[in-house]
């Protein structure tokens, strides 16, 4: 663990001392270093599923997908980031750089925490590079408001899940996911259970988020720069995911009907978030409507508990992760170049960057599951347990996959397709870096397909 | 003021905390809460403005009342018990009688209105004092009064925290935001110190450092309202990186050290079985975090070259140094990284 | 010249009549380096103080990393290289190559074998008594 860790905290001694003129070369060489180191993790030798342990972390099938894919993204931000940064001081650069470098920081340490108390604490810190992130490096004036939205939805929800932990601790005595799992129901009060068991998801499914309490992540998204939609859509919300699935090994045998109107509100929420895709104007907000949807199939899948559930819910949180991320690519080329995020002000982009539009293509197509890309498995597995747990659910996930195409598709031609308007016609060719960054993200998905068992988890 | 003056009411000041923290005796430990008021007082009024006089005014009547009550409660409790001894108090009427006195003294709601008066009318060096060292005295008063009615401090310690957070909302001068803020974390301190005394005093400790570490950098920054907060990044870029986090752990956010006294305040309540206190008081700590939060915007997060929500500033530029400034690294230090240290940090105290 | 000219609207009669120094880019027009092409989307105006300036007309091999042409390309062999070759290559063949854990791989190969051979031999793919009833050692009715 700390084979990652040390290198990843000298980054920000990388980010201060290296020449200006070699600042982001370096830390994209350093971090990709990093990356190919944190590839280790998902060698899983030990029976018990978890490995390099040390007193605080360690990681098992169900997180070291996630760390991987945190891992992978920072050299991607930086990528992502650099033609925005280029008009700002070197000084704004570094820090820019610190930032992204602690958020990775945090995130390891969340995703890796052996220990729930440690998991929350880590959890809750990823929240301050973040806000900084949306409101300091966010270009309209209304990052601000985004910014106290992100901040007060997460916290209101986590608060009460602290002191959750905290109960639980006083009556077990260890929150050691080691431990706990072997832990007996733990005797309370039916009506205190009710409360229990609502406080230690609400944090997560606000996180996820789940449909009713997902207002803040439009918001969040269409303020952030490039970098912050990236994180957020790939990592922050699988942050929510991944408690939930640690939170249900303690809560599993309580309470079967309490997770009713939650999957109900999340399948509910497929419906509602693509169709309200369809009639988007921004361009960004789509995007992130459209992580909404993902997520909440997500969250359906880990409330009914069953073990194709979860390894669905893994599976499609990676693949949403490298899509959704790739998707802010796109839109930030575009916002580059047009300033503009209204997809009726930037048509026509095929005829003036036409490698970029198969760019599109590919990503619209791997957001609306097209097989053999993970997307696909992940959703295919999720709508399978779905319906082996009732078959009702069929109507919302076949609704949900037949609207996400349909969006896809309205997203592909609102931006790549018609007539292009006067004010684009002398736009910048597109960069090799652009190119890259979305190799980057479409390659490790399309290798996936080949060795799909490095992302299903521990229940398969 | 005169050199010779200052340091004689400085060293007042530090006899008065004295007094009272070594004494076992009522009469000596009123001597040392009366000491400490009078020795501010010149303090206060030192400006020669109508502001600061009635900021003095104001200060000194609260604080007589309180000091009157408690000699009143003490006699009254000598007269009956027949000892002074500040750690065997035991009547019942006396010892709420004390401990409202003491909180009237502190500023915790519903006691509370004269202190944003108060902080609002004096200068930020004085403001420090009254909001720091000031509280010292009288809180180690309450941690030694043993059998205090257990409602009184949990309904006092929610209402602080609540009504520290709702007031602040509405602010837009920095002295009356800072005040705000001390009124709840004391109420953190008040709703835990009937069950853990030494968490309360690793809760004031925490507070110390933060508030000094806040009204040190508003004092470089030269700034007392929201709007001059905006000019920071002008005038010191280092401040301006760090003010962020500085304020967040004052709003109690993990990984910083505000974080620490309130996780354990926490963590001891559940323990006692006090779940849902523990939860409002965990929320209402969200208000006070929306005005930190919204100082954080106006100093870094709304930097230039950005649009700014406020009209900048004119100012003069001369460079800024007050002796305070060279305890603020140590001040910015403790504020922000103490939260790993905890355990070592808790032994100290227990 | 004149024509592209033409969007500053209303403006231009002013400026084209008495060009103010601050209007003035002060740098050389380097536009005789640049192929055609890239002129004719990218004027190197003179005019534009505060317009967007490609970083074409520098550069024409720009590729998005610096304005810089020498660290652009460095930046740019070095996210091609670490990206590609080191993270996906090396670290695809890693991933490609770990070990069979827990003979899942085996496993999933074998049950193939078996139901072919099974379906060779017509027997049913899998016995109503997996395991043999004999061999299982229940605990008696009274124990509960």
């Amino acid at each position: 663990m700390l084979k990652i860790l040390i290198p990843t905290l000298l980054l920000i001694p990388t980010s201060w001392l290296a020449k200006a003129k070699w600042l982001w070369p370096t830390t994209l060489l350093h971090s990709f270093i990093i990356t190919l180191f944190s590839l280790a993790w998902l060698k899983n030798t030990s029976e018990t599923n978890w490995s390099t342990l040390n007193p605080y972390m360690a990681t098992d099938p169900l997180s070291s997908p996630l760390l991987t894919l945190t891992c992978w993204l920072l050299p991607l931000m930086i990528l992502a980031s650099q033609n925005h940064l280029a008009q700002d001081p070197l000084v704004r650069q570094r820090i820019y750089i610190t930032l992204l470098v602690t958020l990775q920081l945090s995130l390891i340490m969340a995703f890796a925490a052996t220990e729930l108390t440690m998991f929350y604490v880590m959890f809750e810190t990823t929240l301050i590079p973040t806000l900084i992130l949306i409101t300091r490096w966010g270009n309209q004036m209304e990052r601000l408001n985004a910014g106290t939205y992100f901040l007060f939805y997460t916290l209101a929800s986590s608060l009460p899940l602290l002191i959750t932990l905290l109960a639980l601790q006083n009556k077990t005595g260890t929150l050691s996911l080691l431990i706990i799992q072997l832990l007996g129901p733990i005797p309370i009060s039916p009506y205190v259970n009710i409360i229990w068991w609502t406080t230690s998801l609400l944090a997560f499914l606000v996180k996820m988020p789940l449909y009713g309490v997902h207002l803040w992540l439009p918001k969040a998204h269409v303020e952030a720069p490039i970098a912050g939609s990236m994180i957020l859509a790939a990592v922050l919300l699988k942050l929510g995911g991944y408690g939930m699935m640690r939170m249900m090994l303690i809560l599993s045998p309580l309470a079967k009907e309490l997770c009713y109107p939650f999957i109900i509100l999340a399948l509910w929420g497929v419906l509602m978030t693509s169709s309200i895709c369809l009639r988007q104007t921004d361009l960004k907000s789509l995007i992130a409507y459209s992580s909404v949807s993902h997520m909440g199939l997500v969250a359906a899948a880990i409330l009914i508990q069953t073990p194709w559930g979860l390894t669905g819910a893994l599976i499609l949180m990676i693949a949403h992760g490298l899509t959704s991320s790739a998707l802010f690519c796109l839109a930030n080329t575009n916002y580059e170049r047009t300033h503009s995020r209204t997809m009726i002000l930037t048509r026509g982009s095929q005829m003036i960057l036409p490698l970029m539009a198969t760019w599109w293509l590919i990503t619209c197509l791997a957001n609306l599951a097209l097989p053999p890309l993970p997307n696909l498995m992940g959703e295919l597995i999720i709508i399978s347990a779905l319906l082996g747990w009732s078959w009702w659910t069929i109507i919302f996930t076949g609704a949900g996959a037949l609207i996400t195409a349909t969006y896809s598709l309205y997203m592909y031609l609102m931006t790549q397709r018609g007539p292009v308007p006067n004010h684009m016609i002398s736009m910048n060719p597109s960069h090799s870096r652009e190119h890259l960054l979305l190799t980057l993200h479409l390659l490790p998905l399309l290798l996936l397909v080949f060795k799909p068992t490095t992302i299903w988890g521990s229940a398969y | 003021m005169n050199p010779y003056l200052l340091i004689v009411l400085l060293t007042s000041l530090g006899l008065g905390t004295a007094l009272t923290l070594s004494s076992t005796h009522w009469l000596l430990a009123w001597l040392g809460l009366e000491v400490g008021t009078l020795a501010i007082l010149p303090l206060m009024a030192q400006p020669h403005h109508p502001r600061a006089t009635e900021a003095a005014t104001k200060y000194f009547i609260v604080q007589a009342t309180a000091a009157a009550t408690l000699l009143f409660a003490a006699i009254n409790n000598a007269w009956l018990q027949g000892h002074w001894d500040i750690q065997h108090m035991s009547h019942p009427l006396f010892t709420s009688m004390i401990t409202l006195a003491l909180l009237l003294k502190l500023g915790l709601a519903p006691m509370h209105t004269w202190m944003p008066e108060v902080i609002q009318g004096v200068s930020l060096n004085t403001g420090l004092i009254v909001s720091t060292w000031q509280k010292i005295a009288p809180f180690i008063l309450l941690l030694q009064i043993k059998q205090i009615h257990p409602p009184l401090l949990t309904i006092i310690g929610l209402a602080s925290i609540l009504i520290g957070g709702w007031g602040g909302l509405n602010q837009t001068q920095l002295r009356k935001i800072l005040a705000y803020s001390s009124i709840a974390h004391l109420g953190w301190m008040v709703l835990i110190l009937q069950h853990s005394t030494a968490l309360a005093t690793f809760a004031l400790l925490i507070y110390i450092f933060m508030t000094s570490a806040t009204f040190i950098t508003l004092k470089k920054c030269k700034a007392t309202t929201i709007n001059m907060l905006t000019t920071t990044w002008t005038k010191a870029p280092t401040i301006t990186l760090v003010a962020p986090l500085m304020l967040l752990s004052l709003g109690g956010l993990p990984p910083l050290s505000g974080f620490a006294p309130k996780w354990f305040i926490l963590q001891e309540l559940t323990q006692q079985n006090f779940i849902p206190h523990a939860s409002i008081a965990a929320l209402a700590a969200l208000l006070s975090l929306y005005y930190y939060l919204r100082l954080s915007y106006s100093i870094t997060l709304s930097l230039s070259p950005n649009n700014l929500p406020e009209c900048l500033q004119w100012r003069v530029n001369y460079p800024i140094s007050t002796p305070l400034s060279s305890a603020l690294p140590a001040a910015l230090a403790l504020t922000l990284f103490l939260l790993p240290l905890t355990p070592s940090a808790l032994t100290l105290i227990i | 010249m004149l024509i592209r000219l033409s969007r500053f609207g209303l403006a231009l009669p002013r400026l084209l009549s008495n060009p103010q120094t601050r209007f003035v880019s002060q740098s050389k027009p380097s536009g005789a380096t640049v192929s055609p092409a890239l002129t004719e989307l990218h004027p190197v105006s003179e005019k534009a103080g505060h317009e967007e300036v490609s970083p074409f007309v520098k550069n024409p091999d720009y590729h998005g990393f610096s304005t810089d042409p020498v660290v652009d390309e460095w930046n740019m062999r070095v996210a091609f290289f670490m990206g590609i070759s080191v993270a996906l290559v090396i670290g695809g063949t890693f991933l490609r190559y770990l070990p069979d854990h827990g003979m899942r791989e085996w496993a999933r190969r074998e049950a193939e074998r078996v139901i072919l051979q099974r379906e060779k031999e017509g027997l049913p793919v899998i016995d109503e008594n997996y395991y043999d009833p004999n061999k299982i050692i229940l605990p008696s009715a009274e124990d509960k």
